[in-house]
């Protein structure tokens, strides 16, 4: 794979074939892991067709056939080089910083997904109703994602009142008697 | 001050050295300090405690975090971050994609002006500001371009009504801003800004004839430069004490390269005070034509310093002048809390700061990926306010965008510049940028170490940017 | 590379494909999008899939067919998140 005379000659993964206008790179997946190989080739497509072979636990080759046969492919394989550094680079970074970038995109998704939205009829804040998955409008009583009236259910007509300020005055119950209705939120 | 040394971590920081005795230090939230070689040392070898001067320097920055600075310091990284508690502020409507002009560098890929299917209908409008209305920002812009805004009057008049009727309604406050490249103005339009104050008016004017009329033709091929210069004064005479912002951007191309001062002079000479050097986006007609307008970077920040280094010039013989990359790198250096500006965040506005909306009603992520169904998040009367925010294109931009997952991150830059994923992918066919040959990133790199050179250097230039910091 | 025979004289093309490198659910669907062009053979060679495509219309050019082919596998081998950054 790497040619014995490095510090003479340099690293030369690549193989050039003018005839064939393709070149055939071979890499080792514990420097460019598989991730890391395909995002590089990924970028060459509108260039290059690519056929990737090989062993993923020892070398890959990865040949890149230009479209065009114009194309210079001695470039085109030194910046396919390029591209592998590049991707190993944010590779290393992504895993470096994966707790800054959750918290940076948490913090943009719970802006905005939040329940912040306002109806369009009556301008009330809009409420989530978690049984029933939909945002609704405590006000028009309406599901505004899917245009039909929310069935508020009476547990949403419920509110908390420890001192007991909303229950009026009632004589004891009889056998018979069904709770008062219309609690409104 | 502090009053004693206490116990301190350093934050996580780089350098850059701009001599022996000009060291800048800067942190992830964008505080900065610039230390002499013997305070470096003492910085690095981590025996800030030996400096009782040094250890308050970095202590009031926020560059070492204590027990009594940790507050302040998480103060200053929200206000760093506030764009992310807010929601999207920018709605930017597409009324239709027709124009009477064809730029060498349009990203829209406007279509001709008889084009057919290419324009909103008011059902379409309506939902559209229906859907822009259920960000959680208190307050919104609304921004209308093209094509050109102008070809699609009614949808733009329709919807300015119906968001002031629902800005109302919620107890939102709403702005509008038309763009539109003014070859079209009769006395209508001009009623109809007087009618809608306060309200905010951008065009394009790319220089002197020769350059304006290289870049801005139109479809026919004619150049447009004495029909929008003719226009400018028109508006700016009949709107003279109005609540009125009138503002022109600058798109610079190969053509526009030697006119560095000509350019700043034509601005001068119809009383802009500002003028913004943008450089190309690789997108759209730029994108195809790039052989012909195109330039590397160090050809752009060659012509951005000389027109910089004169408009300098000009303010220190008091004649009102600022350009926008200065200011917009000013303010971000000198303030705590990073810019209005959608674009120039990180992570960007895409999605998160400003949305985009075409004649269909389908919603893209920003302006510049309005051509690109990749970018596309869904339509405002089928997909849900959370489903677009929350897809995974958008969760993609923020998190390269934010730039931590690349190199940028080891850059001294890393708190002022930003990426756009959009021109990356258009440019590289990823959204990963190759942060080394990024033409973007190259260019800011190098406005940065420019607007840091003046700060710390020149004390009147310095002052100059303080001053147009604060109008950011 | 060896993996890859195409024979223009026959209108045909073999490809063996490591299934590590191109697992089959990506060679399916792009199978279903090739099959107006390309008659389509998958089946087993020991711990490889065999390909063979042969043209349908014989003025194609089977050695361009063939790399569209590869490329487009290739392409929704990353989308499915196989080697994805």
């Amino acid at each position: 794979m790497v040619k014995k005379d490095v510090k003479k000659q340099g690293i030369n993964n690549i193989e050039f074939n003018k005839e064939g206008n393709f070149i055939i790179a071979s890499l080792n997946p514990k420097i460019y892991p598989l991730e890391v190989i395909y995002s590089a080739v990924y970028v060459f497509l509108d260039k290059a067709y690519v056929i990737i072979d090989g062993d993923p636990d020892n070398e890959i080759f990865v040949q890149l056939k230009a479209k065009n046969s114009k194309e210079d492919m001695e470039k085109l394989g030194m910046e396919f080089n390029n591209e592998l550094v590049n991707y190993a680079v944010y590779v290393v970074q992504a895993i470096r910083n994966q707790p800054l970038r959750k918290a940076v995109i948490e913090r943009a998704l719970l802006t905005n997904t939040s329940g912040n939205e306002y109806c369009t009829d009556c301008g009330c804040k809009l409420e989530y109703c978690k049984d029933c998955d939909v945002t609704y409008c405590p006000s028009c009583s309406l599901d505004h994602e899917n245009e039909t009236a929310h069935e508020m259910k009476e547990e949403d007509y419920i509110v908390d009142d420890p001192l007991n300020i909303a229950k009026p005055w009632t004589p004891p119950k009889e056998a018979g008697d069904e709770k008062p209705k219309n609690k409104k939120k | 001050m502090s009053e004693n040394i206490d116990e301190y971590m350093v934050s996580q920081y780089r350098i850059h050295k701009f001599d022996e005795n000009h060291i800048l230090v800067t942190v992830d939230n964008g505080a900065w300090v610039v230390l002499d070689n013997k305070e470096y040392e003492l910085f690095r070898l981590n025996r800030i405690s030996e400096d009782k001067k040094l250890y308050d320097k970095l202590y009031e920055k926020g560059i070492i975090i204590t027990k009594s600075n940790i507050d302040q310091i998480v103060e200053d990284y929200r206000e760093r971050y506030w764009f992310l508690f807010e929601g999207p502020t920018l709605h930017i409507m597409v009324p239709t994609f027709r124009c009477n002009m064809k730029c060498a560098y349009c990203h829209s890929f406007s279509k001709p002006p008889d084009a057919k299917g290419w324009d909103m209908d008011n059902d379409t409008a309506k939902a559209v500001v229906d859907f822009m209305f259920k960000t959680p920002a208190r307050g919104l812009t609304i921004e209308f371009q093209g094509g050109d805004c102008s070809l699609n009057f009614n949808a733009v008049e329709y919807a300015i009504n119906y968001a002031r009727e629902l800005a109302k309604k919620q107890n939102k406050s709403v702005n509008f801003s038309i763009v539109t490249n003014l070859t079209n103005v009769d006395d209508d339009f001009i009623k109809f800004l007087k009618n809608n104050i306060p309200i905010g008016l951008c065009t394009s004017l790319d220089g002197p004839k020769e350059v304006h009329d290289k870049n801005r033709k139109y479809f026919g091929g004619k150049g447009t430069y004495d029909d929008v210069t003719s226009s400018i004064k028109k508006i700016q005479e009949e709107m003279k004490g109005y609540d009125f912002r009138f503002h022109a951007l600058t798109t610079i191309t190969k053509h526009s390269l030697p006119y560095w001062k000509e350019i700043i002079d034509e601005y001068r000479k119809f009383g802009f005070k500002s003028i913004w050097l943008r450089y190309l986006n690789e997108i759209g007609f730029a994108k195809q034509s790039w052989k012909e307008i195109g330039y590397t970077a160090e050809e752009y920040v060659d012509f951005w310093k000389k027109s910089f280094e004169y408009i300098l010039k000009l303010n220190k013989e008091k004649i009102p002048m600022s350009e926008g990359w200065a200011r917009l790198i000013s303010s971000v250096i000198l303030n705590k809390k990073s810019s209005n500006n959608v674009d120039f965040r990180s992570p960007c506005g895409a999605g998160i700061g400003q949305l985009l909306y075409n004649h269909k009603g389908d919603i893209y992520t920003c302006d510049e990926a309005k051509v690109d169904d990749i970018f596309k998040l869904g339509n405002v009367k089928t997909s849900s306010y959370k489903e677009v925010l929350s897809s995974p294109t958008v969760t993609s931009i923020i998190d390269i965008s934010s730039k931590f997952p690349t190199m940028c991150d080891a850059s001294p830059w890393f708190p002022y510049s930003s990426i756009c994923p959009v021109n990356v992918y258009k440019s590289h066919g990823n959204i990963i940028p190759d942060t080394v040959n990024d033409l973007r990133i190259k260019i800011q790199y190098e406005m940065i170490k420019k607007i840091f050179e003046k700060i710390i250097f020149n004390k009147e230039e310095g002052k100059i940017l303080k001053k147009w910091a604060g109008t950011c | 590379m060896k993996n890859l025979k195409i024979k223009k004289s026959d209108n045909k093309a073999e490809i063996t494909l490591n299934p590590l490198l191109y697992p089959l659910p990506s060679l399916e669907k792009t199978a279903s999008v090739f099959e107006k062009f390309l008659d389509i053979e998958i089946t087993k060679a020991g711990r490889d899939h065999m390909v063979i495509l042969r043209l349908k219309n014989k003025e194609d050019d089977i050695e361009k067919l063939t790399y569209e082919f590869m490329n487009y596998t290739f392409s929704e081998v990353k989308k499915e998140g196989v080697g994805n950054v």
